[in-house]
């Protein structure tokens, strides 16, 4: 475990045990402000969606549920009492999110109270490589891709994204312009075909040779596009392959439930190009018009315009970029997230997602998870 | 004293009653914004430039809007997008082409 998990896991602990006592303190007073209580849930809310954006300031030492002086369920933001600029951090905090009251609390650093492991090689979240051949079971938030998606000079590939169920067997989930947009015999003399390897990495990731790279699924092809409104296709795992709990780098187990997206709700992926990266949702309900190739570097197959899609804030690119198609949108908690949509498309200022719940209903498929 | 708080009472109805009649002359309920986008995102898409069009908020974080995509900055394509529909403010914000983000 890295210093970060154990630190996150200290202070996890730490603000358990805070909020236990000002549970056990309240419950007194009333009703128990336990985690089934409405207004304590209303500030876990609240909570999952603010924390890691707030935490990205170093002076923001960590969040928790608390009371306010009305013993009333509020978010306790813990700010470095020794930070230089504590107070602008505190000015600039909100005295209210979404109807839910914004404590601030100034405090020394947290430190783990316990001794020091062995500690192993190694990183943590942030030196894990989302190109590199994994040892098998794979898992997903990789470069990947179909095994033959080599012409006109170019190799190209995606993310294997996520995994769904359908029926009693397991599929890699990732887009249709990933797995299978290869329509035109055209530079490379040949068509995606169900059977095709899906490999991990991608082409892109191994010098364009396949032989480098390893087959971790079969192409199921969907043909989703030009005339449904996903990009979505599914590989049937290798059996021994890829994890069945569908974890995926960085961001781990799923859960099986989905969930609908809302504007400004936090939002992270795991993808090939860009790793984990987090944002928020921007806008709804879009009509978005993207064009196809035919192949790989090839000419335009169609163009597409999709309904009912979902707009996520991606200045620079920072948060969906290209290699990152197939990637899983999830809500931005750090346990068990609920899958929101799959990334496929965007530009420079915005990135867009399927809805999730379209998807699964395409490819009659559910999410792999807990 | 009485005469004085008589007129505060009197001003506190005058205002309270502005306030009122500004309720009063509002216009009627809008429409649903997702269902006015839906009546409208063809005749948007068909303006030359535009690559997309969903329902945001203002810069102001809470006021919905409809936002236009832009593939690029054109003054006769802001000419062309409407500043409002149905009640709703529509904004153009340029994105770029919306591409598949597969590489190369």
């Amino acid at each position: 475990m890295s210093s970060i998990d154990r630190f996150i896991r200290t202070l996890a602990k730490t603000f358990a045990g805070i909020a236990s006592g000002v549970f056990s303190i309240t419950a007194f007073a009333g009703a128990p402000l336990d985690n089934s209580h409405a207004a304590v849930r209303a500030v876990m809310a609240v909570q999952g969606e603010v924390t890691a954006d707030w935490m990205q300031q170093p002076e923001v030492l960590g969040t928790a549920v608390g009371v306010d002086a009305n013993e009333t369920p509020a978010l306790l933001i813990y700010v470095d009492r020794d930070a230089t600029n504590a107070g602008e951090v505190i000015r600039n905090l909100p005295r209210e999110f979404r109807g839910i009251g914004v404590r601030i609390h100034l405090t020394d650093k947290f430190r783990a109270f316990q001794g020091n492991g062995g500690g192993h090689g190694g990183g943590g979240g942030g030196g894990v490589s989302h190109t590199a051949i994994q040892t098998p079971p794979i898992q997903l938030g990789t470069s990947g891709g179909w095994s033959k998606d080599l012409a006109n000079g170019y190799c190209c590939g995606g993310t294997l994204g996520s995994l769904v169920q359908i029926g009693s067997s397991q599929y890699i989930l990732s887009n249709y312009h990933v797995f299978e947009s290869d329509i035109v015999p055209g530079g490379n003399n040949t068509v995606a075909t169900t059977g095709d390897p899906i490999i991990q990495p991608g082409l892109i990731d191994v010098n364009c040779n396949a032989n480098n790279a390893q087959t971790v699924a079969t192409l199921v092809k969907k043909s989703s596009l030009p005339n449904s409104n996903v990009d979505c296709s599914i590989g049937k795992v290798v059996s021994g392959k890829v994890r069945t709990d569908g974890a995926i780098l960085e961001i781990g187990t799923i859960s099986h439930l989905t969930m609908g997206a809302s504007i400004n709700q936090g939002v992270k992926k795991s993808g090939r190009t860009t790793g984990l990266t987090r944002s928020s949702i921007s806008g709804l309900n879009a009509t978005i018009r993207v064009t196809y190739d035919n192949e790989c570097a090839g000419g335009t197959a169609f163009t597409k315009t999709f309904t009912g899609q979902i707009v996520i804030a991606n200045r620079g690119s920072k948060f969906l970029n290209s290699g990152d198609s197939g990637s899983l949108m999830v809500e931005d908690v750090a346990t068990n997230p609920r899958a929101v949509g799959l990334l496929f498309a965007g530009s420079s200022t915005d990135a867009i997602a399927n809805p999730i719940n379209q998807v699964l209903s395409f490819l009659g498929a559910t999410m792999v998870g807990n | 004293m009485a005469t004085r708080l008589f007129l505060v009472l009197i001003l506190m109805l005058a205002i309270g009653c502005r306030d009122n009649m500004a309720q009063n002359s509002s216009p009627s309920p809008k429409r649903d914004i997702n269902a006015v986008l839906a009546d409208h995102d063809k005749q948007l898409m068909a303006i030359p430039n535009v690559v997309g069009v969903y329902v945001g908020l203002l810069e102001d974080g809470k006021t919905p809007c409809l936002k236009v995509m832009l593939a690029r900055k054109s003054a006769d394509t802001e000419s062309a997008v409407p500043r409002s529909l149905e009640g709703y403010p529509v904004v153009t914000e340029v994105t770029g082409e919306i591409r598949p983000l597969g590489t190369p």
